[in-house]
């Protein structure tokens, strides 16, 4: 429900550019999944969206408005580290809720939370435990239970599935796709960080790939509803599969390039400081 | 009873095998010295004499121990906490608490007795300073180094200051928060020993202080197992709180 435009936007942690000139708009109601090798910026980027990370205010606007700080109106998921792990996996939710509905009484935070961890096929039992004592699955529904539960508008996922087991990862994708589509006309916009281009064709209204940092986008892909895969057309479709190897291709070549620059600054420049300081920047 | 026996068994078997030990070294060989070590049984017997100076120095120990080691307690954690999130005011302390912490807080003891106005406040005083200084120094240390994914989870959720302090802070950095505690406590009772050598009429300490300087070593013997008993029931009522405090934490 809110849009987002990167205008030429530039981000760096120190002197060294991360992010060099990243451009793109994003509707509002739109499922914008993010490829990229490791390292190029895609955490970075949604750092910066989420308010972590200080952009220059006319390069990032959210609904509009440059971003200024973490909000519930942006609600992330990270890969781990979601859930605070003194808490309950209910509390976790619940005092999300606390904040976003100030007036609710415990009953209708609890209820609220209850009716999300429903939605997300867990078990109402799994409420009072604690994080340590829930698998990796639970834990990450427990996280994503709690964004949607906030109902913000911009849901920012980095790479929230990454470390599951592919039958609880395909179960949590079809969990989200299902949420966001039944959103309607009042769809979430959602940034979605993966490795996997198969996770990126499965959810993706719009794909975008990031180059090496300092990074732009370097290949963009957008679906309509008509062409946006399932997962039954996913490995049968032929212009899905080529968009597939074609994006393989993208992202492998990156790597390939980067590997054999490497190699060459290995040969090349003298073993001593420079060569090492060389390596260290180009990973 | 028998869950008892079955989780304690090993510490009973140590405690067995010292207390045998020793019945053998004095007793039953007489290697040990009688009258720096004198028979247990001799000791035991003394108790029902002495138990009322026994029950009254305890008292007036807890006393001490207790206040000052709880408004240390408030005041390290409070004022490290506080430290520990502002790199503003942390710049400025820092030099001066090292400066102080430095100090052995024993030196302080003729200065403390002439500053309060009583034996009392003098010794709270001391104690209190002991653990203080380890519970800021590792409170300040453990709200540095709490993991920073916590604290942006909790920005991106909007949590009120307050809300933020008693629910993300302060447990993130209670297992080391607590560690301190539990350092801070062990060094108490070294301070409560050293507060009661003066000006005391009463005490754990004091009575053992009292008795050896009349040489009267059965009555000392009698103070040691006395003052053990009442610190192994203090730390493992410590040890239960901790554990209900960190009862999220994989190791418990
Ligand atoms: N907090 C930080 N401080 C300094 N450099 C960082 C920080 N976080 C990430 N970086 C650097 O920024 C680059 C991009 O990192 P990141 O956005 O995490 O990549 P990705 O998520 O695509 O793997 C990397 O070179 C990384 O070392
Ligand atoms: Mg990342």
């Amino acid at each position: 429900m809110l849009d987002v435009s990167m205008n030429n936007l530039q981000f760096g942690y120190d002197k060294e550019l991360v992010l060099s000139g990243v451009d793109y708009k994003v509707k509002a109601g739109d499922f914008v999944c993010l490829l990229g090798q490791s390292g190029c910026g895609k955490s970075t980027l949604l750092r910066l969206i989420g308010g972590l990370e200080k952009s220059s205010p006319q390069e990032l606007l959210v609904g509009g408005r440059p971003v200024d700080g973490p909000s519930l109106d942006r609600a992330m998921v990270f890969q781990d580290y979601g859930l605070f792990p003194w808490m309950t996996a209910g509390d976790n939710i619940e005092i999300a809720l606390k904040q976003k509905y100030r007036d609710w009484d415990k009953h209708q935070r609890k209820a609220k939370a209850l009716e999300w961890v429903r939605n997300l096929g867990l078990d109402e039992d799994l409420y009072d435990k604690y994080p340590m004592n829930l698998s990796g699955g639970q834990r990450q529904r427990f996280a994503t239970a709690r964004a949607f539960a906030l109902d913000a508008p911009l849901l920012l996922m980095d790479e929230p599935f990454g470390a599951l087991d592919a039958v609880t990862k395909a179960l949590l994708q079809d969990t989200v796709l299902e949420l966001w589509e039944n959103g309607k006309e009042n769809r979430k916009t959602i940034f979605f960080v993966t490795h996997s281009v198969e996770e990126a064709l499965l959810l993706a209204t719009d794909i975008l790939v990031l180059g090496q940092a300092p990074s732009k986008i370097i290949y963009t892909h957008s679906f309509t509803e008509a062409t946006k895969p399932r997962r039954e057309t996913l490995f049968t479709d032929p212009a899905i599969l080529d968009l597939r190897n074609h994006l393989t291709k993208i992202i492998n070549d990156e790597i390939n390039e980067r590997a054999s620059r490497l190699k060459e600054e290995k040969a090349n420049g003298d073993p001593g400081k420079t060569s090492f300081f060389k390596r260290k920047k180009a990973v | 009873m028998g869950n008892f026996l079955k989780s304690y068994w090993g510490v009973i078997a140590i405690g067995s095998f010292v207390l045998i030990g020793y019945i053998l070294l004095t007793d039953v060989f007489g290697v040990l010295s009688p009258f720096l070590f004198p028979s247990i049984f001799d000791v035991v017997i003394l108790f029902p004499k002495y138990s009322d100076q026994l029950f009254t120095g305890l008292k007036s120990s807890l006393l001490l121990l207790t206040t000052a080691y709880v408004l240390a307690a408030i005041c390290g954690i409070a004022l490290g906490t506080l430290i520990g999130l502002k790199s503003g005011i942390r710049k400025n302390v820092t030099p001066y608490i090292n400066a102080f912490s430095a100090i052995p807080v024993p030196l302080l003891t003729p200065y403390a007795i002439n500053l309060f106005p009583s034996f009392k406040a003098a010794s709270i005083f001391l104690i209190w300073l002991a653990a203080f200084w380890v519970i800021l120094g590792t409170t300040i240390g453990a709200v540095m180094s709490i993991d920073k994914r916590y604290l942006e989870t909790a920005s991106t959720l909007e949590l009120p200051k307050m809300e933020k302090l008693f629910r993300i802070i302060l447990p993130a950095a209670s297992p080391s928060i607590l560690v301190g505690c539990s350092i801070a406590l062990t060094l108490s009772f070294m301070m409560l020993a050293v507060a009661e050598m003066f000006g005391a009429t009463s005490g754990m300490a004091y009575f053992v202080q009292y008795y050896s300087d009349f040489a009267k070593f059965d009555v000392v013997m009698l103070g040691f197992l006395f003052t053990a008993s009442v610190l192994v029931l203090i730390m493992y009522i410590f040890d239960m709180i901790k554990h209900r405090i960190l009862h999220w934490t994989i190791n418990n």
